[in-house]
């Protein structure tokens, strides 16, 4: 029954996507119209990594007024930070320093993830304490080294505004309301996936679209066992794990911070000490320094990292750097990237 | 006279009416029914998807190259019945409290049951990595403490290994804590050794480490999601709902009834000069009590109908039982079928990293080869053969090649597991149970037992005293499923009673032109009260997820289709004896 199942999926997917293939992807407003491959060959259908859809359904006129709001500073207590100044959308989501610097110039305590692909996690933050793209905007609204700002006083500067109360009332019958802007941002996140990567080109069947070093560092990839837990469309994002699986990051690093404690900080749970999401390595190529920490500085450098600890295993140079050209085939397209 | 009784006729009504309007607003039932029917709905949604998210758990389990986002995925969905429910009026309305904390034990094992699968998914992916990884790992050890003439420590691991992997047959708390304790005094001596071998030893070490560490936790949080009795609390909890619901229905419309009888003698007061409107207006609210009347029948009437659905019961059981088997059947084989895949993946690594380095060789021979022929000087010659056998001498280290027959047959042997595994499932599973044949009720017993084996406690012991009998017509398939059941029976009895010298006779013999089987065990017995209702289905003393309460039921049917009887003997607390009989038929001359 089960296999039948599966099966049932396997040949949606195959159907999803043939019919997908030439549609443009519209998001935006902008038309992007994904290059039509010459298929090589079938689609890797069994591959533990699954290809971004091609399009997403969301609502067009919330994005818009979403991508507003993640580029309005206004949203910050002193009208100086925005969401986008942590996560601009032209540097793959991030803000490429070790930790994020909120309003007032105040220094973060942890790394900032992308908001590309963000949609696809099954929760957010590293410990995985939003359940939702929506519960997760309180944080930065509201932690005074980020944002430092409060609900009443952003609503108050989103009502002053010329436009913002028109296009809230467009969408929402209830107009400017804390939920309704939560929404609307959420929206854009959600529109922020990045298909068509070279990786997933080459899973729907174009075997020319990675270089034979790069199918070897997917091969590494799947043998070493980083797969286990970077894995299925997001590669990583579904599930959590401790940092540290088979040898202590935390006793070898030292100077164990509150954020390194990890999912024990949401739920108590000693077995929950530095428990953190697996991060998705979509957009990793983009996204340095590596790790909630920010310690590593390059690809190459994570990829130490997760050896020594997460795989309790050696590996030559000449396979890690396979693996590194390997990840860089995972980035996909975004109108916004190109902005 | 007429305009001043008009008036009062119209005071009347209008306060007659007030206070009807009134009383029928506060107590309008038509949204309580709406909220009734929609958290009744909700509930069940919530047991089908914790039903069918246990099942993408254990598919996901037993598939290689699988991945969690399918289990994922139920994650917003349950999560956001389980926050429609918290808010609901069941959870904050007036309800009694009894109902109101089922739902929150519901509601918080929901909640659980998202612990459980995380759990799952964390160990089980590090489980993966680990059990490909550490016969690896043990075997480059082995080959460089054999190379340093270190056997006393190459014996020390290879115990290690060897114990590892016994409790990963077999968890069980004792061996895991002096395992345990094992590994940590090793790498207390981590420094004694020099680098070269200190490191895989760390490496090492840390594997064992966590699949022991980790083993049980797997287990428990699969027995966790498997188990977790959240069906049946959701059962009860639309039971007691239903119940109450009714209750609160007729005491309601008693109530109206009542407030309605009480604003009707109002009105009458106060219209007591009008007299011919009130009666004019009782014949009203007469049908207005029919109408009620009317109304709490075609309630009752839905609600039953829901009650029929919603206990889904038959459809609903149905699929949490089979459910139960599937998930333990499916547990069962890919762990079987999981560790001989461990040590095939990583053997092969070995020979791919072998087959690398001999090709380098290869390479390097030919080069030399065409070098030699060009010189001529005896030192340089020799200087390079020199270089070369050092090379030949590191490959040989490095590619293992000491070692790989040994590989070769390790993977033999996992290939061999994997084939049994297989087949016995095949046996199990076949298309054409039903197909019948002369068999030989010797080797169906032999069968059986050696597929009921896993729910045998290692100190049981079992004494076969099979003599030869005639073979029977019928379903070896079928039989063979008889045997099992009975046999798991025996093996839980014995388990049940903790003991440890458990003994499980199985006996055939020809008895009064009938063949005879007959299954005794030591274990706990049973009581009179439940040896009358053993047979029926879906009866069962175990714990959810230990049985699916068809075992017995099943047993009895099949004998019966082979025109034999089941008989049972027990004496509670000393064993129990289950004896089935089949006629012999001529077999017909070939
Ligand atoms: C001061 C810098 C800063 C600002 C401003 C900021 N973020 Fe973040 N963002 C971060 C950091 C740091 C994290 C990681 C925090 C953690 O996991 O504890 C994060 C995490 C996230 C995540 C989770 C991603 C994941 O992989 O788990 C999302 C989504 C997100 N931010 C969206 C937003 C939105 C929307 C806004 C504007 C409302 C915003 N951020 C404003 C720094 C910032
Ligand atoms: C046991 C699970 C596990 C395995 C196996 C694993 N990782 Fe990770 N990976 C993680 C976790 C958890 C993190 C986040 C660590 C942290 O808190 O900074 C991470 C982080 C990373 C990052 C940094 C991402 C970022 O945006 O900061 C990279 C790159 C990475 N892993 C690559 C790999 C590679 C390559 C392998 C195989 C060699 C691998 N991982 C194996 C769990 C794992």
């Amino acid at each position: 029954m089960m296999l039948t199942t599966k099966q049932i999926m396997k040949n949606s997917e195959h159907f999803s996507w043939q019919f997908t293939r030439n549609v443009k992807l519209c998001l935006l407003g902008v038309a992007v119209i994904c290059s039509p491959q010459i298929l090589a060959g079938e689609p890797l259908l069994d591959e533990p990594i699954k290809p971004i859809p091609l399009t997403v359904d969301v609502d067009l006129k919330k994005v818009a007024l979403g991508r507003l709001l993640f580029h309005e500073p206004r949203l910050s207590g002193d009208n100086t930070v925005s969401c986008a100044t942590c996560h601009d959308l032209k540097t793959g989501g991030v803000d490429r320093t070790k930790v994020s610097i909120g309003i007032k110039g105040r220094k973060g305590i942890i790394n900032s993830p992308t908001v590309y692909n963000s949609g696809l996690l099954f929760r957010q933050f590293w410990d995985g304490r939003a359940e939702t793209l929506e519960d997760q905007i309180d944080w930065p609204i509201q932690n005074p080294i980020e944002m430092g700002s409060q609900w009443p006083d952003v609503l108050a500067k989103l009502y002053d505004d010329d436009k913002y109360p028109g296009m809230f009332k467009a969408i929402y019958d209830d107009g400017i309301t804390r939920e309704n802007v939560k929404n609307a941002i959420a929206e854009f996140e959600r529109s922020l996936i990045t298909p068509n990567s070279r990786f997933d080109q080459y899973l729907r069947g174009d075997e020319n679209a990675i270089t034979a070093k790069e199918k070897r560092g997917y091969m590494l990839f799947k043998r070493y066992g980083c797969i286990s837990c970077h894995q299925g469309v997001a590669v990583g994002g579904n599930m959590f794990q401790v940092f540290g699986a088979i040898n202590s990051y935390f006793k070898v690093r030292g100077n164990i911070t509150e954020a390194d404690m990890g999912r024990f900080n949401v739920t108590g749970n000693p077995e929950d000490k530095h428990v953190f999401k697996v991060p998705s390595l979509r957009m990793v190529a983009l996204t340095p320094p590596y790790l909630h920490d920010g310690t590593a500085k390059t690809m190459l450098d994570a990829e130490d990292v997760m050896f020594k600890f997460q795989l309790g295993r050696k590996a030559p140079k000449k396979d890690k750097e396979a693996m590194v050209a390997f990840l860089k085939t995972l980035v996909g397209e975004h109108p916004e990237m190109k902005k | 006279m007429k305009k001043i009784s008009s008036i009062f006729l119209l005071v009347g009504a209008i306060a007659f009416s007030g206070a009807l309007g009134f009383y029928l607003v506060k107590t309008m039932p038509v949204q309580q029914d709406i909220a009734f029917a929609d958290n009744i709905e909700n509930i069940q949604k919530l047991q089908t998807l914790d039903a069918a998210w246990s099942l993408a758990a254990l598919y996901t389990y037993s598939t290689p190259n699988s991945d969690f986002d399918e289990v994922a995925a139920y994650l917003p969905r349950v999560r956001e019945l389980r926050e429609t429910l918290s808010i609901s009026d069941l959870a904050t309305g007036d309800v009694p409290d009894t109902l109101k904390n089922k739902l929150m034990r519901f509601l918080l094992m929901i909640e659980s049951k998202e612990e459980s699968i995380e759990h799952f998914k964390s160990n089980f992916a590090v489980m993966r990595n680990s059990l490909k990884f550490l016969p690896l790992a043990s075997r480059a050890l082995n080959v460089k403490l054999r190379k340093m003439d270190d056997e006393k420590h190459a014996a020390s691991i290879n115990d290690l290994y060897e114990r590892t992997n016994a409790f990963l047959q077999r968890p069980d708390e004792g061996t895991r804590e002096s395992l345990l304790m094992d590994l940590n005094k090793k790498d207390e001596v981590l420094m004694e050794f020099p680098e070269s071998i200190a490191n895989p030893l760390g490496n090492f070490i840390s594997h064992a480490r966590v699949l022991v560490e980790r083993k049980i936790q797997l287990d428990s949080s699969i027995e966790r999601v498997v188990n977790l009795k959240t069906n049946k609390i959701g059962d009860e909890l639309i039971t007691q709902y239903k119940a109450y619901y009714t209750d609160a229905l007729a005491t309601q419309y008693d109530e109206q009834f009542i407030h309605f009888i009480f604003s009707l003698i109002a009105a009458l007061l106060l219209a007591i000069a009008a007299i011919t409107g009130a009666v004019m207006l009782f014949r009203q609210s007469q049908e207005f009590t029919e109408k009620l009347e009317q109304g709490i029948a075609e309630k009752t009437e839905a609600y039953e109908h829901a009650s029929a659905e919603a206990s889904g019961s038959m459809v609903d059981k149905n699929l949490d039982q089979s459910m139960e088997g599937m998930g333990r059947m499916v547990a069962t084989v890919a762990h079987e079928i999981n560790t001989p895949l461990g040590y095939l993946g990583s053997n092969l690594q070995v020979l791919h990293n072998g087959m690398e380095k001999m090709q380098a060789l290869m390479n390097e021979f030919f080069t030399l080869k065409n070098d030699l022929g060009r010189m001529d000087n005896s030192d340089q010659i020799s200087a390079r053969i020199d270089n070369f056998s050092i090379l030949v001498q590191n490959t040989q280290d490095e590619a293992m090649l000491d070692e790989l027959p040994e590989i070769v047959d390790d993977m033999e042997g996992g290939i061999e597991q994997i084939q049994h595994v297989i087949k016995d499932l095949g046996d199990f599973s076949r298309k054409d149970r039903s197909d019948e044949d002369w068999f030989d009720i010797k080797q169906c017993v032999e069968s059986a037992l050696k597929m009921a084996k896993k729910e045998i406690t290692s100190g049981t012991k079992v004494q076969l005293d099979l003599k030869d009998v005639p073979e029977i017509f019928g379903s070896p398939a079928e039989m063979n499923q008889v045997l099992i059941n009975l046999i798991n029976n025996a093996a839980h009895a014995i388990e049940s009673t903790g003991r440890t010298d458990g003994l499980i006779k199985i006996r055939t013999s020809l008895e009064k032109e009938q063949v005879m089987i007959s299954i005794m065990d030591n274990g706990e017995g049973i009581d009179d009260e439940t040896r009358r209702k053993i047979f029926e289905p879906f009866f069962t003393t175990k714990d959810v997820g230990k049985g699916t309460g068809l075992g017995l039921a099943i047993v009895r049917r099949i004998v019966t289709k082979h025109g034999g009887k089941v008989l049972l003997k027990s004496i509670p607390g000393k064993g129990t004896n289950f004896v089935f009989v089949l006629p012999v038929k001529k077999k017909p001359q070939e």
